[in-house]
């Protein structure tokens, strides 16, 4: 689809992350990803496999698209992948 | 969603993208077998009517100017499934998908254990924040 200039060494916030079925190609080449969802098991099992895949540019909060609250942190990409 | 929307926007730095990543509710999801069409789903009402209320959240935010449209269009994907079994435990516990078409589980009983694929179309909106 065309994203890479968006995501390629980009802060990336993935909204809808469910268990990071996304999170691991944009993880590849992106600076940083941070995957939220509403579903804590979801989550759960994202950074499971996170852990498994030693990937440390990834972080995972479970919380809904609807209070964000990303204080401070600003990213340079939001993807709503399905949950919008 | 219009609550979302915002959200992300203030999560964004200034001239930050937005990407919006769904299913194409316009091209219901087919099934393919050993590269021929076998049939397709249908999509549940109350997908195909969040579809339509993210598409309106979407135009709101842009006519109030907080993202500018950059590009959108639609891709297809595929996903495989090892037999028919496996693609019915999909289906059952899908919340966009009712269901297969008329005739569709019929053609595939017939040879239910072969591998199949599932082409369905994605829809993208690309976004930026535009300063205000």
């Amino acid at each position: 689809m065309r994203a890479a200039p968006y995501i390629r060494g980009k802060d990336v916030l993935d909204i809808g992350t469910g268990e990071g079925r996304l999170t691991w190609v944009i993880a590849a080449t992106a600076q940083s990803v941070v995957g939220i969802d509403p579903d804590a098991d979801a989550i759960r099992a994202a950074r499971r496999e996170a852990r498994r895949r030693g990937l440390t540019n990834v972080r995972f909060v479970s919380r809904p698209a609807q209070a964000l609250r990303v204080g401070r942190e600003r990213f340079d990409t939001a993807l709503f992948s399905w949950s919008l | 969603m219009v609550d979302a929307l915002h959200e992300a926007r203030r999560a964004l730095r200034h001239g930050g993208t937005l990407i919006d990543l769904r299913p194409d509710s316009s091209h219901p999801p087919r099934v393919v077998r050993d590269g021929v069409d076998v049939g397709g789903f249908y999509e549940r009402r109350e997908a195909i009517a969040d579809n339509r209320a993210s598409d309106r959240a979407v135009v709101r935010v842009v006519r109030d100017g907080l993202l500018k449209p950059v590009r959108a269009g639609s891709f297809w994907y595929d996903t495989p499934y090892p037999d028919l079994a496996s693609l019915d435990a999909w289906c059952a516990t899908s919340r966009r998908i009712g269901g297969y078409t008329p005739r569709t589980h019929a053609a595939l009983r017939r040879d239910r254990d072969r591998p199949l694929i599932v082409h369905r179309a994605l829809a993208f909106g690309i976004y930026r924040r535009t300063e205000r």
